[in-house]
């Protein structure tokens, strides 16, 4: 039951307020401007978007990375997930905290730990060096391997996090349900488990893959923008910074809030999902 | 009850567990990896390092290039933490209390929309807006971008926090003379102190390492610390990007490893 207390317009004006101006108007803004040219909704911009090899080759880099992020998240993660579902006590703080800590950690310094890992004269290479597998340091760096690796861990805290989140809104009756299958918790995991910890998977993985898209520190760093590693982003970057083609930069990011809108859109089409998200303001209302 | 031969999922469990502790090798090593490659003598860094020193974190407090950006973003930091939770605080209370369910859902979403939409999108619209208001290269500019980032956070905690916390206590408060804001302050306002210290948190490390939006609307004036930590990444040449790593790595730890000790108190 809803309280009868008064409360001020004004606290929900002054954030949406702001929440317009300094986020709603930009887009706006960014969606006029990619279809005015010389003339009022010029769409010249996506004629030459898919005439240019370049643009054509970036959305693809763009979605394949954003995959194999997703499928190695989901396969490192989802076991780090269940290990937390059933962990209590003093193991799960300790395991928490580990993921907790990747969250905060500042993706910058992420980043470049892999660059130290991954470069020439780095841990991998220098590794594989002393231990005579490659005959000269050599760099790991700049290729989709590096910006899929450092994705991953990058991404990985967040796909722990929606697992567990979405396992625990589902799956509350483990411990008492394990029981009657005896011993066999893996007999349990195959015939029950695995099929009610599908929501959570899928969940996470569309999230994370969307997540993955607009991505664009990792990519500049580990992956230095060429042919294999250019991503959506790093496009729009360079169209606005070095080239100042405020029309082209605001074509490119009004075609990758599309690519953003009809995932969300898939997500939320989940009423599971939905449910989910707004049970901490249905209890109250 | 037909006998289950369950021989071929005997090993199930044990392997995930495994990939578990493998995957959480995965996500801790590479971070730990910095610290003893910042403590390298070497200007160019490699592992494992030839020599030891600590010149790289003297380098953050004595070189101009590294402490002004660092105090910038702290100061940056502090404003958009403070903010975050005021406006977050206002948006969570009154959707909890005086919104329909129906406009709830609308509101909502548009107040959580920066958490999906990619940063570099909202880069490129601030600097049409800034460009117009010639907020470009200001403090307040700054402050506002990473203000946007911040407030999801603040109010996902936030509703979190409040609707744990019994709001029927203020009127309990209103009842005994009150003022409405009084009663807000002393009776909701301590339920909440977790939630408060959190977003706040939360709202500082947002803006703290914010590396994208400063591409976009900081110049020569405002380069922020992730700004400068960006250039020292990219092009390699300055070891005190390992110092600053290390020393946030350091801080981390000590302060989970303070974090665990307390609950364990309990």
């Amino acid at each position: 039951m809803k309280q009868k207390l008064y409360v001020p317009k004004l606290l929900i004006v002054v954030p949406l307020f702001f929440i317009f101006i300094f986020f709603l108007w930009p887009i706006a803004k960014i969606i006029h401007l990619s279809f005015s040219g010389e003339s009022a909704f010029d769409f010249s911009f996506l004629v030459e978007l898919f005439r240019t090899q370049l643009y054509l080759k970036v959305i693809l880099n763009s979605f394949w990375i954003s995959l194999l992020v997703t499928i190695g998240a989901l396969l490192i993660g989802a076991p780090i997930a269940y290990l937390l579902f059933n962990s209590e006590g003093f193991k799960f703080r300790i395991i928490f905290t580990i993921v907790t800590m990747s969250l905060w950690l500042s993706i910058l310094i992420r980043s470049y730990a892999w660059t130290l890992i991954l470069q020439r004269d780095g841990l991998v290479s220098n590794l594989l060096y002393n231990i005579k597998i490659i005959s000269q340091p050599e760099s790991f760096m700049f290729s989709r391997f590096a910006v899929v690796i450092g994705m991953v861990h990058i991404l990985l805290p967040y796909m722990i996090f929606i697992i567990w989140a979405i396992l625990h809104a589902d799956i509350k009756w483990y411990s008492k349900v394990a029981s009657t299958f005896g011993s066999s918790k893996s007999l349990f995991l195959v015939k029950v488990f695995f099929p009610l910890s599908k929501n959570a998977l899928i969940a996470g993985s569309i999230l994370i893959f969307l997540l993955s898209v607009g991505f664009f520190i990792t990519p500049a760093l580990l992956g230095g923008g060429n042919a294999d590693t250019i991503m959506i982003s790093m496009l729009i970057e360079e169209q606005v910074n070095t080239f100042a083609n405020w029309q082209m930069g605001s074509g490119i990011s009004f075609l990758l809030l599309i690519i953003v809108g009809l995932i969300t859109i898939t997500l939320l089409l989940n009423k599971k999902f939905r449910n989910n998200l707004l049970t901490v303001f249905h209890e109250h209302g | 009850m037909a006998k289950i031969n369950n021989y071929k999922y005997l090993n199930l469990e044990k392997l995930i567990i495994i990939l578990s502790y493998l995957g959480l090798a995965f996500l801790l090593l590479p971070v730990l990896l910095v610290l003893p490659i910042s403590f390298s003598a070497d200007q160019y860094l490699s592992f494992p390092p030839s020599s030891f020193s600590i010149k790289w974190y003297i380098n953050i407090f004595t070189n101009s290039d590294w402490y002004i950006p660092l105090i910038r973003s702290v100061v940056i930091a502090l404003c958009v933490g403070f903010l975050s939770v005021i406006l977050g605080l206002s948006a969570s209370y009154s959707l909890l209390t005086a919104i329909s369910k129906k406009n709830t859902f609308f509101i909502l979403s548009s107040l959580l929309l920066p958490l999906i939409i990619p940063t570099a999108i909202l880069g490129v619209g601030l600097i049409f807006l800034y460009s117009d208001l010639k907020l470009l290269d200001t403090y307040i500019g700054i402050i506002c971008g990473h203000l946007i980032l911040a407030l999801p956070y603040s109010i996902l905690i936030l509703s979190t926090s409040l609707s744990r916390s019994d709001l029927f206590l203020e009127k309990v408060a209103l009842v005994f003379g009150a003022t409405r804001l009084y009663s807000f302050i002393s009776a909701t306002l301590p339920q909440i102190k977790k939630g408060l210290f959190i977003s706040f948190i939360s709202s500082f490390l947002v803006s703290f390492d914010e590396p994208v939006i400063v591409l976009f609307i900081s110049g020569a004036n405002t380069r922020t610390l992730p700004r400068q930590l960006f250039d020292g990444i990219k092009y390699n040449l300055d070891p005190t990007a390992a110092a600053i790593s290390g020393l946030f790595v350091l801080l981390s730890i000590a302060v989970n490893i303070y974090y665990i000790s307390l609950r364990k108190k309990n």
